[in-house]
């Protein structure tokens, strides 16, 4: 996904707010590496404050927030009044706020994604997957194939 | 008459006379630098000049002409002194002042109003008075003949201290044509080198010399003679070279008694700010950094230079950056006195693109640049580039300015897979099942760890070295397939360490 908004992102870079310190460069290469601007966070809640930060600095139009890696404890960790505050920070500056987690916990987004994937070995060795949506009653579906 | 000329005869010896508060009745000289037997006169005063002395005479000869001469040896701090007075006076005459030469300086008078010629020499007399120095003032249609005027005290008004303080304005001066030719003999701005030739030819007067006519003077005696000729005739109405004071950008506060807060620090930086804001402003100038020294009730001492993202004249902007820098920072003591020094540079001007975005505000996106390294610390943040020693995962981050300028890495990144890898940093010590095959040891199952199970599928090995010259470093990397489509990275390092090192999607 991250190799997608890149091709997109042209002017500014994308902020990627790494919450667990997990990000590759090597797999996307220089080019799109050169258009991201990496935030390495040791724990969540660094992440959040940094999220924080470019949320009410709003020079840059799209962050994307990491916690994918992040455990379910520290998660529930983050009040709810943090995402009610993101989204009237992103909505005052303009900017966008893409959050990675490992379930749903976001209180109220604006959209809702889940994605999924099913990868063998042999994906290693083919194209780069695309992202394909379906619709679901809850939330639109993202596949990643 | 909208040029004036200020003409401070003497002025290395006039100064040190006044300094010293010296009887200028008696003859006196400033002798050049080197041994006093060899050194030469370098300025006379008037009592000096009755007793056929002349400047450049060697001080023996000199002696020998008036015992009483006294002799002093040049102080060049206390002339550039006067010399800062007297431009600092002129400043308060008019902003448009040439500075012609070692004792003399042009005023440009277009746009000064004043009621008579009288009236504005009375006046600038006066004020003068402040510089305690013997000064003759005159006033012409151009610079030249204006500074011609100034050289004499016949044909200029002047401010004199001996016998007595009088101060003397002339409503009709004698014309300057009736000036000797001796005068210009060493004068620096108009040489005349030929005045022994001229005086053989019984020209006594400048007025003589204009009586000659102009193209021959330039053809037989060159063409200085001719400009010459031009400028006492009005011909020559040349533009002067305005002195505009050396600007100073800085400014200091006492605090009385020392401060312990940053408020009352921030309230008087923000009226210090405009101050010299708008002095960067009235010479088209913008602020690059802002210096700040702290001075610290102790004696300490703390100072940083916050560079900006663009050069602004915003005080706010300048204020702000002041403001994330001392958020941070950690007094030892009351502070006693703080120092602001602006950094000045041209302003930034850019034409914007059309399609293409940039950034809002980028002196914001640099205070946010500040307090993001304060939360992950300055070297956790940037835009990623090999590590240049080609070990998987390691990276180097170049920092990010507020105007994206990122240098093209020397090397490109080498995209390793086509799917992404989310990197285990550190990685994750695991126990392995495993059974050697050929060189390399081939995992079968993963017995510990989040993410355990017998492997079904593998790519690999993929060994890895390097460093072998310091500190070397060898590993064999492996994908592995475990249940439920996960696809996870381990890497075995001789001889029995397995590490998980990322998952696969």
């Amino acid at each position: 996904m991250i190799s997608q908004l890149l091709e997109r992102s042209r002017d500014l870079p994308l902020a990627l707010i790494d919450g667990h310190d997990s990000f590759d460069p090597a797999s996307y290469g220089s080019e799109k590496c050169q258009r991201i601007f990496w935030i390495r966070c040791r724990e969540a809640m660094q992440a959040i404050q940094c999220t924080d930060l470019l949320l009410r600095d709003g020079n840059l139009p799209l962050i994307l927030l990491d916690l994918h890696l992040t455990s379910a404890r520290e998660l529930k960790r983050i009040p709810n009044a943090i995402w009610h505050r993101f989204r009237t920070e992103a909505r005052a500056s303009g900017a966008s706020l893409l959050a990675l987690t490992p379930r749903p916990c976001l209180p109220s987004p604006h959209s809702r994604f889940t994605l999924s994937s099913t990868f063998t070995l042999q994906n290693l060795e083919l194209e780069k997957p695309q992202l394909k949506t379906t619709n679901s009653e809850e939330a639109r579906e993202v596949v990643y194939s | 008459m909208s040029y004036a000329a200020l003409h401070l005869p003497g002025l290395p010896l006039t100064c040190l006379l006044a300094r010293e508060q010296i009887d200028s009745s008696l003859p006196a000289a400033l002798l050049s630098s080197g041994k006093r037997e060899k050194s030469s006169l370098l300025h006379l005063n008037e009592v000096a000049t009755r007793f056929q002395l002349s400047i450049g005479m060697n001080t023996t000869r000199a002696l020998a002409r008036c015992p009483e001469l006294t002799l002093y040896d040049d102080d060049s701090k206390l002339e550039a002194q006067a010399r800062a007075e007297a431009l600092a006076l002129l400043d308060t005459f008019t902003p448009d002042y040439e500075d012609t030469g070692a004792d003399t300086f042009l005023l440009d008078l277009s746009t000064v109003l004043f009621a008579s010629r009288e009236e504005w020499l009375h006046q600038a007399l006066e004020i003068s008075r402040q510089l305690g120095l013997p000064l003759n003032l005159s006033l012409a249609d151009t610079p030249d003949l204006a500074h011609l005027a100034a050289l004499s005290c016949q044909t200029s008004s002047s401010l004199r201290y001996q016998p007595k303080a009088s101060l003397s304005v002339l409503s009709e001066p004698p014309s300057i044509y009736d000036l000797p030719l001796d005068l210009l003999r060493r004068n620096r701005a108009f040489p005349l080198p030929q005045a022994d030739l001229l005086q053989l030819w019984g020209l006594r007067t400048l007025g003589d010399l204009i009586d000659l006519p102009r193209q021959g003077l330039g053809e037989r005696l060159g063409p200085e003679l001719a400009r010459l000729h031009d400028v006492l005739t009005g011909k020559h109405h040349r533009l002067l070279k305005l002195s505009r004071p050396r600007q100073d950008y800085q400014t200091s506060h006492h605090f009385e008694p020392p401060v312990e807060g940053v408020d009352p620090l921030l309230f008087m930086a923000r009226r210090l700010l405009q101050v010299l804001c708008q002095r960067l402003a009235s010479q088209q100038r913008a602020a690059e950094a802002l210096h700040l020294v702290l001075s610290f009730e102790n004696g300490a001492a703390h100072s940083r230079q916050l560079r900006q993202s663009e050069p602004t004249l915003d005080p706010d902007i300048l204020l702000r950056s002041l403001h994330t820098h001392l958020d941070s920072f950690h007094a030892p003591a009351p502070i006693s006195e703080f120092h602001l020094r602006l950094l000045p540079t041209l302003p930034h001007q850019a034409q914007h693109q059309l399609f293409q975005r940039g950034l809002s505000d980028p002196h914001k996106f640099a205070d946010t640049l500040k307090r993001l390294s304060g939360v992950v610390g300055i070297d956790q943040l940037g835009i990623p580039q090999p590590a240049g020693n080609h070990r998987p995962g390691e990276f180097d981050l170049h920092p990010l300015e507020a105007d994206f300028n990122i240098p093209t890495p020397p090397e490109p990144i080498p995209a390793y897979s086509r799917l992404p890898l989310k990197r285990q940093r550190p990685p994750l010590v695991v126990r392995v099942a495993s059974e050697k095959r050929g060189r390399h040891l081939q995992p079968l199952a993963l017995l510990s760890g989040p993410h355990q199970g017998t492997i079904q599928d593998f790519r690999g090995p993929f060994p890895l070295s390097g460093s072998w010259w310091e500190s070397p470093w060898q590993q064999s990397e492996w994908d592995v397939a475990l249940p439920k489509n996960l696809l996870l990275q381990v890497t075995h390092t001789p001889p029995h360490d397995w590490h998980l090192t990322g998952i696969y999607g």
